[in-house]
C-alpha cells in the first residue's frame, strides 16, 4: 500500500499517516489483521520522526482502528466498533464541507451524487 | 612512457569513456524522465525532447572530444611531478565536466516547468508502508567468510609488523584488508534504503526495489571477494620463503592495476543491467515523487531538511547518494571538499619536492642538508665512517620520497638495513657516513658539492 504524503500542508504529518492508514483500512487496501510496519521501519521508510509515526499509531489506535502489543507489533483490528450515526466530530467536519459546497454553488443533488460516488469508491 | 604513466593509463584513461557513456545515457529521455525531471507530453512536446536531447549530445561529444585528448600529452613529459599533475587535473575535469551539462539540463528542465506552472501533486511524497524496511537482499551472516579472512589478515599483519622488513607491506595489508569491512557496511547501508515508489501497484515496487537491491549486492559482493582476494595474494608474497621487495612491489603494482580494471568492469557490467532492468519496467512506471525535485541543486546534490534519511536514490544514474541537509551529509560533503583539496596541494607539494634542487653544507661544524626546508643538521664532530662512493647499493623506500632524481626520507637494503636517505640518484658521486648510530647515504646538488663536502667532513 502506498501512501501520500505532503511536507507542505497544513494537516500535520503525523494525522496525513493516520488518515490514509484509515482510508486504506476502508478501501481494503489494508486487510483486517494485517500486520503494520513497524515504527521505526515505517519512520526511516519516510524519513521523518519516529515519534511523528508513534503519534500516529496512538491517534489509529485511540480511535479504534488498530491494535498494538509488544510483541506482534501494530495489526489493523479485525472488527470495527459499528455505528448507527456519525460522530458529533464528523458531523461538524461535513456541516464545513456542505457549506463550502453550498456558497461554491453546488446542488443538493449534485453534492449527493458526490458523496455517493466516494462512498462506493471506498 | 614511463611506468608512472603507463600506469595512469591503464587505470585512469578508460575513466573517461565510463563516465561519458554513464552520462549521456541520462539525456534521452526514459521512463518520462528527462535529467531526472519528470516530464510529460502536456507540457514539453517530443520536438522539444529531442532538441534537449540533441544539444546535450552535441555537449557531450565535444568534451570527449577535448579530454581524451589531453592526458595524452603527459605521456611526452619526462617530469612525474607535472605528468601526475596532468593525470589528477583531468580526472577531476572529467568527472566534473561532464555533470555538467547534466546539472544544466536538469535546472534548464525545472526552471521550464515552473514557467509552464506543470506540476502533478506537487510537493506529494509517496512511501510503500506494506513492505517497510522488508526488502533486504544481505543476510547478516551473507560475505562472513572474506571479513573473517581480512580481518584475519589485518591481525596478522598487525604482528608480523614488528619485523622491520614487513613494516611498510603490513601497513598495506592492513589498508588493504581494512576495505573489506569498509565495502561490506556501505552494502548493507545500500541494502538499508527504502522502497523505490515508482508504480501505483505495490507489487512493481517490491519486485524493482528487490531486483536493485540485487544488483548491489552482486556489484558490493564482488567488490569484497576481490578485495580478500588480492589482499590474500599480497600477504602471500611478502610470507613467500624467498622474501624479494622487487617482486612484492611488483605484486602490488600490477595487481592494483588489474583490481582497478576489474572493478571498472564491474561498474560497467552493473549499470548496464540496471540500465536494462529501468527498461523492462519502463511501461509500468507511472508514479514519481513529484516533490524530490524541489530539493535536486542540479539533479545532483539532494538537500531536503524535511527528509530525515541520509541516503536516498540518485535522481540520474545508479546507485545512492547522502542527503546534503543531514549530519552525515554533511560530514561526506566536508570529507569531499577536503579530499578535492588535497589533489591540488598535493601536486603542488610533489612539484616542489622534484624541482627545488637539494644543497649540502657546512656551517657552523654543522652539516646542514637542505630542500626547500633543512632537513638535516648533523653535528661534523659525530660524523664517523666516511666513504665516497660511485654506486648506490640497490635500496627500497620505508617512508620519504622516491622520485627519478630525489631519494629523501628512510630507505632500507638487505645489507645496512635501514638508512637515512638525502641525495640525487642521477649524481655519479655520494657519501656514506654514520652519525649517532645513524647511517646517511647524502650527496650535494652536483658530484662538484658533494666531493667538497666529502673532503670537508673527513
Amino acid at each position: 500500500m502506498i501512501i501520500a504524503l505532503n511536507h507542505s500542508s497544513e494537516i500535520p504529518i503525523y494525522m496525513q499517516i493516520r488518515n490514509q492508514i484509515v482510508l486504506g483500512i476502508s478501501d481494503g487496501r489494508l486487510v483486517p489483521g494485517e500486520q503494520l510496519p513497524t515504527v521505526r521501519a515505517l519512520a526511516d521508510e519516510i524519513g521523518i520522526n519516529a515519534m511523528t509515526v508513534s503519534k500516529a499509531y496512538q491517534i489509529l489506535k485511540q480511535d479504534g482502528y488498530i491494535y498494538a502489543d509488544r510483541r506482534n507489533g501494530a495489526r489493523v483490528r479485525d472488527t470495527f466498533e459499528q455505528q448507527s450515526g456519525l460522530s458529533q466530530n464528523h458531523k461538524d467536519l461535513l456541516k464545513q464541507i456542505i457549506s463550502e459546497a453550498k456558497i461554491s454553488g453546488l446542488s443538493r443533488e449534485a453534492f449527493l451524487i458526490e458523496c455517493e460516488a466516494l462512498f462506493e469508491e471506498d | 612512457m614511463n611506468i608512472i604513466n603507463a600506469i595512469f593509463l591503464i587505470t585512469m584513461y578508460p575513466v573517461i569513456f565510463l563516465q561519458y557513456y554513464i552520462c549521456k545515457s541520462e539525456g534521452t529521455v526514459k521512463q518520462h524522465t528527462l535529467f531526472g525531471i519528470r516530464i510529460s507530453e502536456q507540457w514539453l512536446s517530443k520536438e522539444e525532447c529531442t532538441q534537449f536531447e540533441k544539444e546535450y549530445r552535441r555537449k557531450m561529444n565535444r568534451y570527449l572530444l577535448i579530454l581524451a585528448f589531453i592526458p595524452l600529452t603527459a605521456l611526452f613529459i619526462p617530469y612525474f611531478s607535472i605528468s601526475f599533475t596532468i593525470w589528477m587535473i583531468w580526472l577531476l575535469v572529467v568527472i566534473v565536466l561532464f555533470m555538467l551539462p547534466m546539472a544544466t539540463g536538469h535546472q534548464k528542465l525545472k526552471q521550464l516547468k515552473q514557467e509552464r506552472a506543470y506540476s502533478e501533486e506537487a510537493g506529494m511524497i509517496y512511501a510503500e508502508i506494506k513492505a517497510a524496511g522488508t526488502i533486504r537482499t544481505i543476510k547478516s551472516w551473507d560475505f562472513l567468510l572474506p571479513n573473517l579472512l581480512s580481518i584475519g589478515m589485518a591481525i596478522f599483519s598487525l604482528i608480523i609488523l614488528l619485523d622491520e622488513r614487513f613494516a611498510l607491506y603490513s601497513v598495506l595489508i592492513i589498508v588493504f584488508a581494512s576495505c573489506t569491512p569498509l565495502f561490506y557496511g556501505c552494502a548493507i547501508w545500500m541494502d538499508h534504503t527504502g522502497t523505490k515508489v515508482i508504480s501505483t501497484n505495490s507489487d512493481v515496487n517490491i519486485n524493482y526495489t528487490r531486483a536493485t537491491k540485487k544488483l548491489l549486492r552482486t556489484f558490493w559482493g564482488l567488490s569484497i571477494w576481490i578485495n580478500t582476494l588480492f589482499t590474500g595474494i599480497v600477504l602471500a608474497t611478502v610470507l613467500l620463503k624467498n622474501f624479494s621487495d622487487v617482486l612484492v612491489i611488483d605484486i602490488i603494482l600490477w595487481g592494483s592495476i588489474v583490481y582497478c580494471i576489474v572493478i571498472l568492469a564491474i561498474c560497467y557490467l552493473i549499470w548496464r543491467k540496471q540500465l536494462l532492468l529501468d527498461k523492462q519496467y519502463e511501461d509500468k512506471m507511472d508514479l514519481v515523487n513529484e516533490n524530490s525535485e524541489q530539493y535536486w541543486i542540479g539533479g545532483i546534490l539532494y538537500y531536503n531538511p524535511n527528509d530525515r534519511r541520509s541516503m536516498v536514490d540518485k535522481t540520474m544514474g545508479m546507485g545512492t547518494t547522502m542527503n546534503m541537509a543531514t549530519l552525515g551529509g554533511k560530514v561526506l560533503a566536508l570529507i569531499g571538499i577536503v579530499s578535492l583539496l588535497i589533489i591540488p596541494i598535493s601536486c603542488v607539494w610533489i612539484m616542489m619536492e622534484e624541482f627545488t634542487p637539494i644543497s649540502l653544507e657546512i656551517t657552523d661544524n654543522t652539516l646542514i642538508a637542505e630542500h626547500w626546508k633543512k632537513d638535516y643538521e648533523i653535528p661534523a664532530n659525530s660524523i664517523t665512517d666516511v666513504s665516497l662512493l660511485q654506486e648506490l647499493p640497490r635500496t627500497s623506500k620505508v617512508s620519504g620520497t622516491g622520485m627519478d632524481n630525489l631519494l629523501k626520507g628512510t630507505f632500507r637494503n638487505s645489507a645496512d638495513g635501514k638508512f637515512q636517505c638525502f641525495l640525487n640518484p642521477q649524481n655519479n658521486l655520494f657519501i656514506r657516513f654514520t652519525a649517532d648510530e645513524t647511517l646517511y647515504y647524502i650527496s650535494g646538488y652536483d658530484d662538484e658539492e658533494t666531493r667538497l663536502i666529502y673532503k670537508q667532513i673527513q
